[in-house]
């Protein structure tokens, strides 16, 4: 794969954005943001379009290389028109995350209803069929996604309550019943992540243990605010517990891409893919389109972490 | 005397029944300036009030005072802050609080403290406070006490605030001399959680109060529990209506009784002027997420002074209902700044229901 020459720890594919309007087979205002899964030698991206009449629904998208993507023409999660279903989400779905938890791919999603935002959780085998679970948190929660195996036998989750900018951590035995709430990461004054975070990617757990988080800090400017992707790392054994965070961004909105479009100046994930070391991210950039960047675990590690003061 | 909605409810001829003067400050440099809100239970042969009691900083010329806990070793020490009021580091907010280089500091904060009746009337005040604030996520403090005897166990819900803004956290009590924290239960924001006394088709259940900002206005929703501690199968179940009284929220107020013809509760409004008043609900036994009956106007609204004027003007607040000798005894806030009763029955509730 050719790389650009440039500063951030992931770097972008020469051929982003890898989806944009164009490749949308209808017409839609704009495309947020995408999950990621492998399965069976495909890549498969689930992505927040936001249609013409302002709600937003989960469109699927396959790959043989994880770059060039065809995407669907109807949605593969939509806004239900089912009773218990409807008041809670009947302004739109969005912010898919995918993790596959005991063979069963769980996704998770944020539902925007009468009421609020609210996490949702839905499942599939196959990719071609999908079962609504039903709701997962009170109002408000967003960002919301869960860990790939149970810790210490309880599910975890981890979302951002209350629009509130932290990160919060609750286990359940049952998925659907929720306890033990703690917050566990909290924006950082002065720095990247000056006002807002909240969860991105599902974790990954690496070789020594530990879990590898990519997270999205938001900082306010005069100008608007800026949205960009950190990482971070978690207890092997209590993932309530941060052990490492990076002090820079992994990427930032740099490219006309990223700056220019529906939201500017937002690089924001859902979704990647951890192949061995290799780290391939999807995210939304500018509320318009899709880019794919590649980084690996050391890299995190070295430029963020190991370097903290030549930043 | 039966009111408009013609139902039996007085107000005790000797409310406010507990007031700030009361009550002995928490610290040196406090002063009390409310007691009200009162969660309530049944305790041996007493009557426990467990009131909200908020204080502030003994005023001082030149100053700036402001209380503070600070957190040693999971004990919260209550503390008096002094700032020059001449510190160009201080920005004064508004009667609520400052803000100190980029801090936030209410002027006030609240911890739960215990008051002990035979008579549910004359009441004897801790001297010191009951449930106070020991972590960084109390540290603007402890509020609206709601307890509900299950299975043997006094389980006490409380609002826990702080830079997130507002949480509900449980506790659990034997003998109302120590209680033993089970953490947060509802995460930010949400307060206003009522907890029923029996399991419902073999799960707990509550009603909550997000603060959903996005869409609609603040509603009571349900929820249920395998064992108290992890919540789910959240509904949104009482929205407010479109009249004066509940313009801008509902809330749930303390543990639903059980009659024969569903749960009864009594909930408050917050409406035009940020006015509250309070109403009865019944909702269905075997499905408690529905609504049986919803009373159509206030069984309680701010009339007498103690309710008209005060800390927070306007303000009847009930979180504390428990049964004695055939009758229903409500406590209540009046205006953010005592504690009343008010005294009724199951059947004068239920039947300004039907």
């Amino acid at each position: 794969m050719k790389r650009k020459k440039q500063w951030d720890v992931v770097h972008r594919w020469e051929g982003n954005p890898i989806i944009g309007l164009d490749d949308i087979p209808f017409r839609c205002s704009d495309i947020c943001n995408a999950a990621a899964v492998k399965f069976n030698n495909e890549y498969i991206l689930l992505l927040t379009i936001e249609n013409m009449n302002g709600r937003k629904n989960l469109y699927m998208a396959k790959s043989r290389d994880g770059y060039r993507f065809k995407v669907d023409a109807t949605p593969f999660i939509a806004c239900s028109d089912e009773a218990g279903f409807h008041e809670y989400e009947k302004y739109g779905v969005l912010d898919p995350k995918i993790t596959c938890l005991e063979g069963i791919y769980y996704i998770t999603y944020t539902a925007a209803g009468s009421h609020g935002f609210r996490l949702a959780l839905a499942e599939t085998n196959d990719f071609k069929s999908v079962k609504k679970r039903g709701f997962i948190s009170e109002p408000d929660s967003k960002g919301g996604l869960l860990f790939p195996e149970k810790i210490n036998g309880k599910y975890v989750k981890l979302e951002m309550p209350g629009n509130g900018g932290r990160i919060w951590i609750s286990y359940s035995d049952d998925l659907i019943h929720w306890g033990g709430y703690d917050a566990i990461m909290s924006p950082r004054a002065g720095f990247w992540d000056f006002h807002k975070i909240g969860p991105a990617v599902p974790p990954f757990r690496l070789k020594d243990g530990k879990w590898l988080l990519i997270y999205y800090g938001q900082k306010n400017t005069s100008a608007g605010s800026l949205s960009r992707i950190g990482a971070a790392f978690l207890d092997a054994d209590d993932p309530a517990k941060v052990t490492d965070r990076t002090n820079i961004p992994i990427i930032s909105p740099r490219e006309m891409y990223e700056r220019v479009g529906d939201a500017p100046n937002v690089v924001f994930s859902c979704g990647a893919i951890l192949e061995g070391d290799n780290l391939l991210l999807y995210y939304g950039a500018a509320r318009s389109c899709i880019g794919v960047g590649t980084t690996t675990v050391n890299e995190i590690i070295d430029s963020c972490i190991a370097s903290e003061k030549e930043f | 005397m039966k009111n408009k909605n013609n139902i039996v409810l007085e107000r005790c001829g000797r409310n406010p029944l507990v007031r700030p003067a009361d009550i002995k400050p928490s610290a040196l440099g406090f002063k009390v300036v409310g007691a009200f809100n009162p969660g309530a239970a049944r305790y041996e042969d007493e009557i426990i009030l467990l009131l909200r009691v908020a204080e502030n900083c003994l005023p001082k010329t030149g100053k700036v005072r402001v209380p503070v806990y600070r957190f040693e070793t999971e004990m919260g020490i209550p503390e008096v802050l002094e700032l020059d009021e001449n510190d160009p580091d201080i920005v004064l907010k508004d009667t609520r609080g400052v803000v100190y280089k980029g801090k936030d500091y209410l002027s006030s904060i609240s911890h739960i403290r215990l008051a002990r009746s035979r008579n549910g009337i004359d009441f004897t005040v801790d001297e010191k406070p009951f449930i106070f604030p020991c972590a960084p996520d109390e540290e603007y403090g402890i509020e609206d006490a709601r307890v509900t005897f299950i299975d043997g166990r006094y389980y006490i819900n409380y609002t826990i605030v702080s830079g997130d803004g507002w949480s509900t956290a449980l506790s659990v009590t034997d003998d109302f001399e120590k209680h033993e924290r089970l953490g947060i239960i509802f995460y930010p924001q949400n307060k206003d959680v009522s907890i029923f006394p029996e399991k419902v088709n073999g799960k707990y259940i509550a009603l909550h109060r997000p603060n959903n900002a996005g869409f609609g206005k603040p509603s009571i929703w349900y929820a249920e529990s395998p064992d108290l501690l992890h919540w789910g199968n959240h509904k949104c179940v009482v929205r407010p209506r479109e009249n004066s009284h509940e313009s801008l929220k509902v809330g749930g107020g303390s543990a639903p009784v059980k009659t024969n013809q569903g749960w009864l509760c009594v909930y408050h409004g917050k409406g035009d002027n940020s006015r509250y008043s309070l109403f009865a609900l019944l909702l269905d036994l075997e499905k408690p997420w529905l609504i049986v009956k919803r009373s159509e106007t206030p069984i309680l609204e701010p009339e007498e002074l103690y309710e008209t004027d005060g800390f927070f003007p306007n303000v009847v607040f009930t979180n504390g209902m428990v049964e004695r000798d055939g009758s229903l005894y409500m406590y209540y806030g009046a205006a953010d700044e005592t504690s009343c009763l008010a005294i009724t029955s199951v059947d004068s509730l239920l039947s300004a229901l039907f």
